[in-house]
Parts: C-alpha cells; structure tokens; sequence
C-alpha cells in the first residue's frame, strides 16, 4: 500500500508495541476504546499502561471490499473481534492462521502512513515465525519504542 | 420496574414516504420541508396549526431544527431533533406524545430526512463517532458493514443459522416492495440463487445482506385522538411504547439488543400478546439484526429466528406474519435518519388501511420496532411500539 493512498485516522493508540491501554488509577478498570474519563467510575484519572496482551477472537470478518484504498490491494483482509483478558473488546486485524475462538496475543503496530493499530496474531512459535514476512508484506511495521 | 405511563389519546396520522432516490441535489432540508408540505396537505391543516417539529437527520448540518423554522417561516412552541439513527421515529413518537399529552403542543410533525451524493457515505462512515473513527473505521470496514459481519457471524456459530435463513427475510422483503412504489429495488426481483450467488461484502455478509444508502423522507402528524377525530383523519393509537440505550453491555458480541428488558411489560401495556399482531416491522440494517427483534419481541426463542422465518410467510399476502411490509430498508433503501421512521409511517398506513397494493387485509395490530447508532462494535438504541388501528367517532 502506498503512503499517499493511506488516510491517517486518530486512533489515539501510544507510540509502543506492546500492548498497551488505559487502566483508571482509582478503579483499575482498562478502557478501550480511548477516551478521557473511565467508563467504569468516571474518574479523571486515566493512565497509559501495558496490560496483559492475551485474548480470545470472539468472531472474525474477512472484508471484500473497502471505502479506503489502503486495504484495497489486500483484500480479503481479516479483522476480529478480540474479548481482552484484561477486560475490553477490540476489533484488531487478524494475522493468517487464526480461527475463531483462538487465543491471541496483541500488539500495536503502525502502517505506512504512520497510524498505530491493533493487530492480533497467533500465540504458537509458527505463528510468530510467520509474522515477520506476512507484516512486510502488507506494509505493517513493528513499533520501536 | 415501572412501566412508562399511557399513552392515551394520542393519535397517528397522515403517513408519508417521500422522494427516495439513489442521489439527490437535493438538501436535507428539502427533504423534510417537501415531507412537512406533504403531511400538511394530507391532513387538510393549515401550515400555522403545526406548532411542534421534530426532526432527525445526519445531513442537515450546518443547519439544524431551529433554523428549519426560518426555512419553513413557522412560529413553533416545541422543537426537537433526534440523533437516533434508526430509532429516530419511535424515540420521536414518544418524545412527542408526551408534548401532546400535556399540552405544550397540539400538532407535531414527525419528520426523518436525508439526502446522498456521490460519496456522502463514506463521509458519514468515516466521522460517525470517536468510538469508531478510532477503533473501527480505520480497521478498513466500510462503515459498520465489519461490525455487523462480526455479529451476523457469531449469531451462525452460536445458532446454527445458515445464509438461506437470511435469505427468507431478504426475499419476502423484495416480494413486498414490488408491491410498495417507493421501493428503489422494488422493480427487481429477487431469488434464492441471487442472494446466495451475490459477491460477499464482509464475510458472511454478501450484497444483499446491506442496505443501499439513498436519498428520501419519512414523516407523520402526531395529534390528539379527538383531533384526528374531528379533522375527519384516519388514524392510528398508541397502546405502548418503550426504549432502551446500550442494554447487555457484558455481552461480548451483540446477540440481543434492549428489547428482552422492556417487551413483555410492552405485551401487558398493550393487554394484548404476540399472536394478536397482524404485521411487524423491524430495523433490517443487516437481516441479523432483525431476528434479534423478532427474538427480543416475543415472535420466537432466543436463538429461534432462523426456524421461525423459515416456517412462517412473511410476505404482506402470506397469510403468516407479514414483516417490513413495504420492504424495509433492504428493498426500499435506507435514506438516513429516514429509515428510522420507515416501518413506522409503513404501519400507520397499513393500519389506516391506505397502504395500496401491499395492504395487509384487515390489520388491526402492529409492532414496530427501532434500532441505531452504531458507536463501535453494536447498535446502542433499541425501542419498539404496540400500535392498533383508530376507530372514528
């Protein structure tokens, strides 16, 4: 995909890859999606912290077709919906090799126009061993930080 | 839990469905004014004895209701706008009924509008909320298509449905609309093969599991019963109404929207039961979401829609439970905030006896039920409403 056909979206993800949400510092509740007060006790005390990385993929999609033309040249292109052990749902996209009902591990990753999203892989080492190649092959980067 | 209170005395009337098309040059605004002058010619009223509005609409910004009132040149007493997507009509009726009931109001129009251009889709998709522009939309869903494949699919896991199970309720809607005029697809019939043969949007859905975005208005007169009554107007009663806003929120995948929280107290308002309604409408922005509602409603199980819409004709001639009548959004197309109002203005013509060629013979009682706003991973609003035709002084 290429950087100028790729919009950029406000995930309000943080510059990191590992996993890595709002937890409130007065209920401990993780929040996601993000947002500026906790959706459990409505404290203003909302904390960027890694959180424990492991999930279950609730049901999954395969997109045919997509309004934005960064996912275009890849379709079909997976995405699911992740129940968080620490809490949240998240949709992520979906590395290959996942079935429903999974275990998966997530991570952040960004896309050539720099916007940083969620991605669910495979927990096994074939899984990660795979990952490298499928991640450059659809224009995905690994964030350094 | 208390029920809501009555709604006595309240009374439906002058049903109209405006002006859909694929695209409009058209603004918003024309819509629901064009919808605003066709409700006030139906009913014989004067444009000055209207003296409430509500309105919902995603395209009338920069404009909202109050400047629709120097649009139109009214002098209002009561004015909403409802951003409730596809619960728009009922959440209106309510907010209305209440107005009329106790007289801040006598004549309210109820009015969903919006227009479509080429790319007004993908505008609304890409800015629907924070929710979504930061954890969906990027994903590359092409607006809630990703969502509700999601559901749809985990709905087939857990309930053992089929895409033919889907198919039912898309067929017998296409039969409908080529019984409705206003139904954009109304002219194009639909069979088994196509459903199942049509190109997959977002597995498990396929093209005609979506609806096509458009154009239109939706709207109706809400008054006293015995104003209806002495204009001489057709009309249609309210015997219970109710809505709820992110029911379930513990529910990993959405697999029931607020309806199981509120329908049986909905049966018992009304003093009537499932088997007495003669048609339903439901919100068909995905055929999945309308089993949730034949399901929450008390049609059939949890889990029971598939086996019920292939044991029962749903078409408006099928002698079994006729369901979107007109063809829903599925087969008419959705227009917006619109399509909130339209198994509503659908049943108040049905139940006035002036729907046309896809009249339900005798239909006494309808169920109508919203849905909408989709913030992220599931719709938010769920309401329903018990109607029963009016009977003239």
């Amino acid at each position: 995909m290429s950087a100028s056909m790729t919009a950029v979206f406000r995930t309000g993800l943080p510059a990191t890859g590992a996993l890595t949400l709002q937890r409130c510092g007065r209920c401990r509740h993780v929040n996601y999606p993000p947002r500026e007060l906790c959706g459990h006790c409505l404290a203003d005390d909302l904390q960027w912290q890694p959180v424990a990385d492991g999930g279950v993929v609730q049901s999954l999609t395969r997109l045919s077709y997509s309004l934005e033309p960064a996912y275009a040249e890849h379709l079909p292109w997976a995405i699911a919906s992740i129940r968080l052990d620490c809490g949240p749902i998240a949709l992520a996209h979906l590395a290959p090799g996942i079935a429903c009902h999974a275990r998966v591990a997530l991570r952040a990753i960004q896309d050539r126009a720099g916007n940083r999203m969620l991605l669910a892989t495979g927990i096994d080492t074939e899984a990660q061993r795979l990952l490298a190649g499928w991640l450059q092959s659809v224009g995905f980067k690994e964030i350094q930080a | 839990m208390s029920r809501p209170a009555s709604y006595s005395g309240i009374a439906l009337v002058s049903p109209v469905t405006l002006g859909y098309s694929r695209t409009s040059e058209h603004s918003a605004s024309w819509f629901i004014g064009s919808v605003l002058r066709e409700l006030i010619a139906a009913a014989g009223i004067r444009k000055d004895e209207v003296d409430g509005l509500a309105v919902s609409s995603f395209s009338l910004a920069p404009d909202s209701v109050s400047f629709l009132t120097q649009h139109y040149d009214m002098t209002l007493r009561w004015l909403e706008q409802l951003p409730f997507g596809g619960a728009s009509g009922i959440l209106a009726m309510r907010r209305a009924a209440r107005a009329v009931q106790q007289g801040d109001a006598d004549i309210i129009a109820c009015i969903g509008g919006d227009t479509a251009s080429q790319g007004s889709f993908r505008e609304l998709v890409a800015d629907f909320s924070s929710f979504s522009n930061s954890a969906c939309y990027p994903y590359g869903s092409a607006g809630p298509n990703a969502p509700f494949a999601l559901i749809t699919q985990h709905y087939m896991d857990e309930y053992g449905a089929t895409r033919e199970d889907f198919g039912q309720l898309a067929l017998s809607q296409r039969y409908n609309a080529r019984h409705f005029p206003g139904a954009l697809l109304g002219d194009k019939p639909l069979g088994m093969e196509d459903y199942l043969g049509a190109r997959s949007i977002s597995s498990p859905l396929h093209l005609y599991d979506c609806v096509m975005p458009c154009a239109g208005g939706e709207g109706f007169l809400l008054m006293s019963q015995q104003r209806a009554q002495e204009l001489g107007l057709p009309y249609v009663t309210v015997l219970a109404a109710d809505e709820r806003h992110n029911a379930f929120p513990q529910d990993p995948i959405q697999l029931r929207g607020g309806w199981p929280l509120f329908s049986a107290a909905l049966y018992a308002s009304a003093g009537i039961n499932p088997a007495d309604i003669d048609l339903v409408q439901t919100y068909d922005d995905y055929p999945v979401i309308s089993m949730l509602q034949l399901e929450g409603l008390g049609f059939c199980e949890p889990g029971g829609a598939p086996a019920f819409v292939r044991e029962t004709a749903l078409t408006f001639d099928g002698g079994g439970l006729p369901h979107n009548t007109s063809g829903g959004q599925l087969s008419v197309g959705q227009a917006g905030a619109a399509a909130g109002y339209l198994g509503l203005v659908e049943s108040i013509r049905q139940l006035t006896g002036t729907a046309g060629a896809n009249q339900v013979p005798g239909a006494r009682h309808a169920m109508v039920s919203g849905y909408g706003m989709i913030n992220y991973d599931r719709g938010l609003c769920s309401a329903a409403t018990i109607l029963r035709a009016g009977e003239m002084a």
